[in-house]
């Protein structure tokens, strides 16, 4: 208990943060319990309402009550950027760990595939995979991590390859630890934090990146509640019904800038170098 | 760059090139649907099954897979790109009548940034911890973390519908309407590089050079202006060459809203129509010219720091 | 020292960023000044609509041919006037006796845009490539669907066509003026699609902009605009903004009902818009699941057609249960609707037929198989919100549905190869002045490519139709039809289409849409006086 108090008063900007993020969280979890209306239910009479004491957020043009679809995108928002971001984070750790510690070819061509994907755009690429996959969540996250596990592989290779020749690994393989006795209980921990700390503060990217392929109709798909989808939808009735652009928006922005200002403070907790 | 250097990096761009042509053209493979189908579709014939099959063949779909890769790749050395199915020209043509029209787009967002985030990035590292650093940084927070096109959006009807400043369709008009997309692109670049200046200039200023300069008294504002803005702007030509290559790639979104006639709009067209051919000359090409403008960032880089070419 | 610094930093920014603002405005400025120039060295229209194809040339597609003619860039034999009365174009005077050989008179003195007369062997010419095109399929444009014939000739002396008909063709006019008997300069047709329309292609630059200049040799009086640049905009509001801001000065059917209340509120805007003779459905595919009788009409008791019509699309479309719009006279009064909106009978049919939800999954399922519709839908006029609306519907009474939304090609593709449970339709009904055309879209002949529907009584009916001379027979025969239409849940009908047409009232004048839309652009439009 003392600790933890020592531990707020010591960190006050990342408990804050964290709180908030816990409780975008808890929306996303919540959100049956916290939503006045089935997100999916049209009530096609009900078209394009502005906001009002019965529809908080208005309801939009199949007449569904825009704030709880809004709770919802979060469930979908934040369920596949942390899912994007797990993903990239633990292939291109085990990736960067493995090209690292057993270099040669292996590392070469572990390198090279992530020179490729680095040395290009990646939205591009994000598009053309989701846009051929064919348009759905799932492949959009996909495509997503195609193009961005290569910065936690480069990450983990160079924090890897900065203690492989220590002594204390050296005379864990005379001793005769297994490899993967190595890798688990030396290599992972060396690397974890600054992998954390990146993914993190990736969260926020992701979660835009994800709203931007769904805006541009290669993400998830009608009638899923997803943020940018809701904008696209939204944009065709931007002058006569601002709400339908306002509120989704300001779901992505607020909930980006909670996770940005958590990956920050994160670093700033985490980072040994930091004062 | 030493030859030797040149030549390695010019090994790994045909390397990297190389990789991605064949990506794409597995993906294209991969993705559902046929592509002769799909062809025929964008002209809106649905033919018969043998018109189809004889069509495969004309086009070599029936061989297997690495000699269809071959044939295409061969054609691509060639300048050959294949033909787009929905536009029925050659992509390369295609690809050329929108590239500079996103290069404008991109060339103006860069400078519209530069004109925001140096100023902004220099006030905040010199006040350090002060209001306008706080402010800044709190900016700066709000540029990054907003969707673009959202703010896209949002400019779109506040300068275009409300105030009639701008025109709302990019389409065929001067230079207004590189405005809106140009400042929606700028916004969060602008954000990013504000925070690369700031710390880029603090580092500068905890040099030793900077603290002696102050000892002899040379002026704060001498030493801002002669010294520390030159050396702290320098790796930003870096970043520049990055952002200007990722543009050319990313200003799709930007492209939909403002229906701006460049690249990105094209390639969004290309894969909502299943136009297989021009969505792998599309990839091909930006990943080009991304890594041709970065080769000749890194050697205009190392031409105009005398530490680079005193140490090469 | 310190806030010094900081204010001179301060007001730095801002000079910096008024610049900016200044740099934006001027750039506008700029822009109108241009404009304005371009106004005084001539005149110029911006017009703004949807893209319906990249192609002009008429036997690439039903689209295409619409554009040559939309565009004023192609004309035909035959036009119709504002009372969907068939009325001389090209041809000048035709003769028949039997209604099998028609012989017609090209007009005199009249050239396509690059100069080059219009010869009767031209317009043979231009028949012929039509029709080939369709029988060696490099075109998607049906034109035997109206008319085939068993001969053409030209004869240049005396500038007549002499067309002999398969069958008797009482309509011929009416139908060579539909768009895919676009006449075109076939020498040229190679390299450029040339009509004798007022305007002509400069440039074009796919999905974005076509330009077009005055037809110097144009027959028909005088062309109003020098130049006119198209904007092609996909969504509707986008072309609403265009034109509140003065991008455009003309734009057709803004479909965002909002944005046209708007419109019409204010007097800077002339709006006009006819009576619907456009028909909304969307087709089922007879081949698939759909082909049960009680699916569908358990969907025809479960959508809403009146609130679909009147708040999903805000007025766009008036509600309706047969095929033919209620404002035509073919005895809407006179049909039944046994399926009219009733949710409740809609569960009722679907569970009396054993369709339920056997496995508990909220979805239920026909022999034994969980429905899932594909419902293809284009964006065009409305028809993606009814997808939507239509499949959000069914998804609460227990009927997969997913809507995917396709460009206008590659649905019409999909249509035609039979990809599909349901597709988006919005056609005009009565495109060569009569509405056979369109019923034949039912008879098991034709239906292929509508989603099989048969009925042999429709198709014997509709026979009976063709032949039919005397018009209270036809009347008869084409209540008839749409009744069997209607019991056999044949299609679902969302309603008609009100076309419309919106301009700036200070800069445009005559905007009038036809109600027959296969005219956009005509002499009829000209700058305010």
């Amino acid at each position: 208990m003392k600790k933890a108090a020592g531990f707020i008063k010591k960190n006050p900007s990342f408990c804050v943060f964290a709180v908030l993020a816990l409780a975008v969280i808890a929306v996303a979890v919540f959100a049956p319990a916290l939503a006045t209306h089935d997100p999916y239910e049209a009530v096609l009479t009900n078209a394009v309402q502005p906001p009002s004491a019965e529809h908080w957020f208005g309801t939009d043009r199949m007449g569904r009550d825009l704030f709880s679809r809004v709770l919802y995108g979060a469930r979908t928002s934040l369920t596949a950027s942390l899912s994007l971001v797990c993903i990239i984070m633990v292939a291109g750790t085990l990736l960067g760990i493995v090209a690292g510690y057993f270099g040669g070819v292996l590392d070469a061509v572990i390198m090279r595939i992530s020179d490729m994907m680095i040395s290009f755009p990646g939205m591009v690429l994000a598009i053309a995979v989701a846009g051929i996959l064919g348009a759905n969540m799932t492949n959009a996250v996909i495509a997503i991590a195609i193009v961005s596990w290569t910065k936690y592989a480069r990450l983990a290779r160079s924090l890897v390859l900065k203690i492989r020749s220590r002594d204390y690994i050296a005379a864990a393989r005379v001793t005769g630890s297994k490899t993967s006795h190595i890798l688990w209980k030396y290599m992972l921990p060396n690397a974890l934090p600054t992998i954390l700390i990146t993914g993190a503060t990736d969260i926020g990217t992701m979660m835009l990146e994800i709203a931007g392929l769904s805006f541009l109709g290669f993400g998830a798909q009608s009638p899923t509640a997803e943020w940018g989808l809701m904008l696209n939808e939204g944009r065709a009735y931007m002058t006569a019904s601002p709400w339908l652009m306002v509120f989704p928006g300001l779901a992505i922005f607020i909930t980006v800038v909670v996770f940005n200002l958590l990956g920050d403070s994160l670093r700033d907790v985490l980072d040994p170098r930091n004062e | 760059m030493k030859r030797r250097n040149l030549l390695k990096r010019l090994a790994q761009i045909v390397i990297v090139l190389f990789g991605i042509s064949f990506l794409t053209f597995c993906l294209t493979h991969m993705a559902p649907g046929d592509p002769v189908l799909a062809m025929y579709a964008a002209s809106g014939t649905i033919p018969s099954e043998e018109i189809l099959d004889e069509t495969r063949e004309a086009l070599g779909l029936n061989e297997p897979f690495l000699t269809q890769y071959v044939n295409w790749l061969t054609g691509c050395l060639h300048g050959d790109f294949g033909t787009s199915y929905s536009y029925s020209r050659p992509v390369a043509e295609l690809l050329l009548a929108r590239l500079w029209p996103t290069l404008k787009l991109a060339l103006l967002s860069l400078a519209l940034m530069l004109v925001v985030a140096v100023p902004l990035g220099i006030l905040s590292a010199t006040h350090r911890g002060g209001i306008a650093d706080y402010l800044v940084r709190s900016l700066t927070f709000l540029g990054v973390s907003l969707p673009n096109f959202w703010v896209g959006l949002l400019l779109l009807y506040i300068f275009a519908v409300q105030l009639k400043l701008l025109p709302v369709v990019s389409a065929g008009q001067g230079f207004s309407k590189m405005i809106l997309p140009a400042v929606t692109l700028a916004f969060a670049m602008a954000a990013k590089y504000t925070r690369q200046v700031r710390t880029a200039f603090l580092e500068e200023l905890n040099q030793d050079y900077v603290t002696g300069a102050r000892c002899r008294g040379i002026k704060e504002r001498v030493i801002l202006w002669r010294h520390v803005l030159p050396n702290s702007v320098l790796p930003l030509i870096t970043m520049l060459g990055l952002s200007l290559g990722s543009l050319l790639g990313g200003t799709a979104v930007v492209e939909v809203i403002f229906s701006y006639p460049g690249l990105g709009s094209l390639a969004v067209d290309a894969i909502t129509s299943m136009d297989y051919s021009l969505i792998q000359g599309y990839v091909l090409w930006i990943a080009l010219i991304y890594m041709v403008i970065n080769l000749l960032v890194d050697i205009s880089y190392g031409l105009m720091d005398p530490r680079i070419q005193e140490g090469g | 020292m310190r806030t010094q610094w900081c204010k001179k930093a301060a007001a730095a920014v801002m000079a910096a960023v008024m610049t900016l603002s200044l740099a934006a405005c001027g750039g506008s400025g700029n822009t109108s000044q241009g404009g304005d120039s371009s106004a005084a060295d001539g005149t110029h229209l911006n017009f703004s609509c949807y893209n319906y194809s990249n192609s002009m040339d008429p036997i690439t597609n039903v689209n295409s041919s619409w554009c040559f003619l939309r565009y004023g860039v192609g004309e035909c034999l035959f036009r119709f006037d504002e009372n969907v009365v068939v009325d001389y174009a090209l041809c000048d005077a035709y003769e028949t006796e039997d209604y099998i050989t028609w012989t017609l008179h090209i007009r005199e003195g009249v050239q396509f845009s690059n100069g080059n007369a219009v010869t009767a062997s031209v317009v043979k010419a231009s028949l012929e490539r039509l029709y080939d095109a369709e029988a060696n399929k490099t075109g998607n444009s049906t034109p035997s669907q109206y008319v085939t014939f068993s001969s053409m000739e030209a004869d240049d002396a005396a500038g007549t066509v002499t067309l002999v008909c398969d069958s008797r063709t009482v309509n011929l006019p009416g139908i060579l003026a539909y768009p895919w008997y676009g006449i075109v300069d076939t020498s040229v047709i190679d390299t450029e699609v040339i009509g004798t329309g007022p305007y002509y292609v400069t440039a074009l630059e796919e999905n974005s902009t076509i330009d077009l200049a005055r037809n110097e040799y144009y027959w028909d009086g005088e062309v109003p605009y020098d130049t006119i640049r198209i904007f092609l905009t996909e969504d509707s509001s986008t072309k609403a903004m265009a034109l509140k801001s003065g991008d455009v000065d003309l734009v057709e059917n803004i479909t965002t009902a909002s944005d046209l209340a708007e419109l019409e509120a204010d007097d800077t805007y002339y709006v006009s818009t006819t009576a619907g003779v456009r028909l909304g459905n969307s087709y089922f595919n007879f081949n698939g699941v759909l082909g049960n009788d009680a699916l569908r009409q358990a969907i025809l008791y479960a959508i809403d057609d009146a609130t679909m019509c009147d708040i999903t699309v805000g007025g766009m479309y008036t509600a309706g249960c047969s095929v033919l719009p209620s404002s035509l006279s073919y005895g809407y009064d006179q049909l039944t609707d046994p399926f009219a909106y009733d949710l409740d009978k809609a569960l009722e049919t679907l569970d009396a037929a054993g369709i339920v939800d056997t496995d508990g999954d909220g979805y239920r399922e026909l022999d034994g198989q969980r429905i899932n519709l594909s419902y293809i839908a284009y964006t065009s006029r409305n028809l993606d919100e009814f997808a939507q609306a239509v499949a959000i519907t069914l998804e609460s009474i227990g009927i997969g549905c997913t809507v995917t939304v396709q460009d206008y090609d590659t649905a019409l593709a999909n249509q035609s190869a039979g990809n599909f449970d349901l597709i988006t339709s919005n056609a005009t009904t009565v495109p060569t002045g009569d509405p056979t055309g369109f019923l034949g879209n039912f008879y098991s002949g034709n239906s292929g490519t509508y989603g099989y529907y048969a009925n042999d009584q429709y198709d014997a009916l509709y026979e009976q139709l063709l032949t039919a001379a005397d018009a209270g027979e036809q009347l008869e025969l084409i209540i008839q039809l749409q009744q069997i239409l209607i019991d056999d849940a044949a299609t679902l009908v969302h309603g008609y289409y009100n076309s419309t047409f919106a301009s700036r009232a200070s800069v445009v004048s005559g905007a009038d849409i036809a109600p027959i839309d296969y005219y956009w652009i005509t002499t009829k439009i000209h700058p305010a006086a």
